[in-house]
């Protein structure tokens, strides 16, 4: 199972409060909030850059949750590529699995494979400045696939690409999860991105978890006005009006409307 | 009809200028018949047609521009004839320089090294040479920049410049003093050459050192938040803010030979005080702040989603720091490690008390001052000061050739 179990994190002015999610087997759940809702900061919990306060992540039953980000298995892919800049488009591909001291033969055969999935035999002489943000999130996809993790973070992958770049990398990001069946967990909050990918849907609002289910559920059955609202259902009306549990924390639920 | 504004009249014309020639005859007639005639005949014609060149030179260069220039024109010849003719007296110079004037007045940028040049071998001798290079050079800048700055920034960044070379101007001026021989002969004296080498081994040395643990501190404090980080931080800054005599004093009072610990090092063979070492003791207290301040700012420019990649792609954090941190800061580590190095060669307060044998470039220009005066010790300063700007100049240099920068990427790599 991998999963994150009641987990409750503080970090500067963002807070995490009991999380619990379970990513199965080939699932694509996209998480989508409002900026500052702590979206960013539970994908940090889960790889492992800050330690929960409460609560335990599991990769596969195991508890990593004081395990180091580098053996956890998981692969995470930024808002800004974060590609290495001293390094060749093909370096940073090979990057993961030479500091794994992979041998030569399987480090060429694994980026050339992730190379050509992500069509970036073009860009490969150019160096990492020259790429645009398209090219470069799928360098960075790549990079992170090459190491083949058991669960794919990506935070806000496409929000720096442009629209056009968008729409193809969005397509590309969903074949190549659908074809390697790895589980994913995608952070945004544009709810365009989040119906083309997502199969599972997990709205949070100020560190919480309001629902969380396979699209279906959720849009057939939106717990409250404000999730309505978020996933752009039509009749927001029919929804049930917002929980004491949603409005709890101050300002969150009524700044949307 | 009325002229259309694009057609005027030209200024020039051939009976103006034959008018202004003839006026300009009469002048010089009317000038030779004066009670005490202030030129000589021919120095008179001489004068006369150098003046008829300047004529000339108006006719060609003057039509079609503004009344500002004719006056700038007019300003510049009464300012030449009032300086060297007037003030100095100096008449061949006069000639040769109006003519230059004339002849540059068309050229903007040749008008303004030729103004440079007039102030400066003139007014500034006997300093000429060495404020003519400077100011030249400022005014090559200035011109190179005229289209890509505003003029409060050029105004900005030639008086700052010029304020520069104004602060540097004794050293300058030092290094203009002394000819080529007479330094090649100071160098090849036995104890200006064992001074040198000594400078530069325990500058070197203590440029090591300083690697060796200034780079990692600057990293963790670049990495890590912790309470009284500010603190730390200021502690770095104490070498920097302490008179160096205050540390040479208390060096000797921590390790001189009268001190427990001297005392206790003695026997197992270590002398600090008066030893290389010591030197180098003395240049790593001194030089450390710079490197760590500096490879600091190296680090903290690095976004940190950069090592999170690494680490999350399976590099440890050792690693990390090695593949990732450590090559994109190493331009910055190079600029501290050159400012630290420069710091360490340059010491003197701290070394002079605490270690002043081995005798270090800077002790023996100070022993020299003491012992025959300025003029002595001159060529051993020229020469420090040239071997120093030399490899500052050589490593600031090489800096450039590091295949990357930091600044340059950090736009598409994100914060």
């Amino acid at each position: 199972m991998t999963a994150i179990e009641h987990v409750s994190c503080r970090f500067g002015d963002f807070a995490l409060d009991d999380i619990s999610l379970a990513v199965g087997q080939r699932e694509y759940w996209v998480l989508l909030g409002p900026s500052g809702s702590g979206k960013s900061l539970l994908l940090e919990t889960i790889a492992g850059f800050h330690t929960p306060d409460k609560g335990r992540v599991l990769v596969e039953g195991r508890d990593v949750t004081s395990v180091a980000p580098e053996r956890r298995g998981i692969g995470i892919v930024f808002q800004h590529a974060a590609l290495f800049p001293h390094h060749t488009v093909l370096a940073n591909v090979e990057y993961g699995l030479r500091v794994r001291g992979a041998p030569r033969k399987e480090r060429e055969r694994t980026a050339e494979e992730m190379i050509e999935r992500m069509g970036l035999q073009g860009v490969l002489s150019r160096p990492v400045s020259a790429l645009s943000g398209g090219e470069a999130q799928r360098v960075a996809i790549a990079r992170t696939l090459a190491v083949k993790p058991s669960l794919l973070l990506l935070d806000e992958p496409l929000s720096m690409v442009d629209h056009g770049a968008r729409l193809e990398l969005q397509a590309q990001l969903k074949s190549i999860v659908a074809e390697l069946g790895i589980r994913t967990l995608h952070v945004t909050h544009s709810r365009e991105e989040a119906a083309a990918l997502g199969d599972h849907f997990a709205i949070i609002l100020s560190g919480r978890i309001v629902q969380k289910g396979t699209t279906d559920e959720l849009k057939s059955r939106p717990r409250c006005a404000f999730v309505a609202r978020f996933l752009g259902l039509e009749n927001t009306e029919a929804a049930p009006p917002c929980e004491e549990a949603c409005l709890r924390r101050p300002g969150s639920c009524k700044k949307l409307d | 009809m009325t002229p259309s504004p694009t057609h005027t009249a030209p200024f020039w014309n051939w009976w103006r200028s034959l008018a202004a020639a003839a006026l300009l005859a009469a002048l010089h007639i009317s000038l030779a018949y004066l009670p005490d005639a202030p030129f000589t005949p021919p120095m008179n014609l001489v004068l006369y047609f150098t003046n008829l060149y300047v004529l000339y030179c108006a006719a060609v260069v003057l039509p079609g521009r503004s009344a500002t220039t004719l006056a700038m024109f007019l300003a510049g010849y009464a300012g030449l004839f009032a300086l060297v003719l007037l003030a100095l007296g100096k008449k061949p110079l006069f000639i040769l320089l109006i003519v230059a004037y004339s002849s540059l007045f068309g050229s903007p940028v040749l008008i303004g090294f030729f103004v440079i040049f007039v102030v400066c071998f003139i007014l500034l001798q006997p300093y000429g040479f060495e404020s003519f290079v400077p100011l030249a050079l400022i005014y090559a800048l200035l011109w190179n920049v005229r289209r890509r700055a505003s003029w409060f920034a050029r105004v900005c960044l030639g008086g700052g410049l010029v304020a520069l070379t104004a602060v540097l101007f004794p050293l300058i001026h030092l290094a203009t003093r002394d000819s080529v021989q007479t330094l090649w002969h100071t160098f090849q004296r036995e104890d200006v050459q064992d001074a040198v080498g000594q400078s530069l081994l325990s500058s070197t040395s203590a440029t090591l050192v300083v690697a060796l643990f200034g780079v990692p501190l600057a990293y963790a404090l670049a990495r890590i938040d912790f309470p009284g980080k500010r603190w730390v931080e200021s502690l770095v800054d104490v070498p920097i803010l302490v008179p160096q005599s205050v540390a040479g004093v208390a060096f000797m009072v921590l390790l001189g030979p009268g001190s427990p610990l001297g005392q206790g090092l003695a026997p197992l063979g270590i002398r600090v005080s008066g030893t290389t070492l010591g030197i180098v003791l003395a240049q790593v207290f001194v030089a450390f702040p710079f490197l760590v301040k500096t490879a600091m700012t190296a680090f903290e420019g690095i976004p940190r989603s950069l090592e999170r990649a690494s680490r999350s792609l399976g590099a440890s954090p050792a690693v990390t720091f090695f593949r990732v941190a450590l090559p994109l800061a190493s331009r910055g580590i190079l600029v501290g490690l050159t400012l630290a190095w420069a710091r360490a060669i340059s010491e003197f307060g701290c070394i002079v008390l605490f270690a002043s044998s081995p005798v270090t470039a800077p002790i023996l220009v100070h022993t020299e001052f003491l012992r025959a005066g300025a003029t002595e010790s001159r060529p051993i300063a020229t020469l420090l000061l040239i071997i120093c700007l030399w490899i500052f100049v050589m490593l600031q240099f090489g800096q450039t050739l590091l295949p990357f920068a930091m600044q340059k990427t950090r736009r598409e790599t994100g914060a």
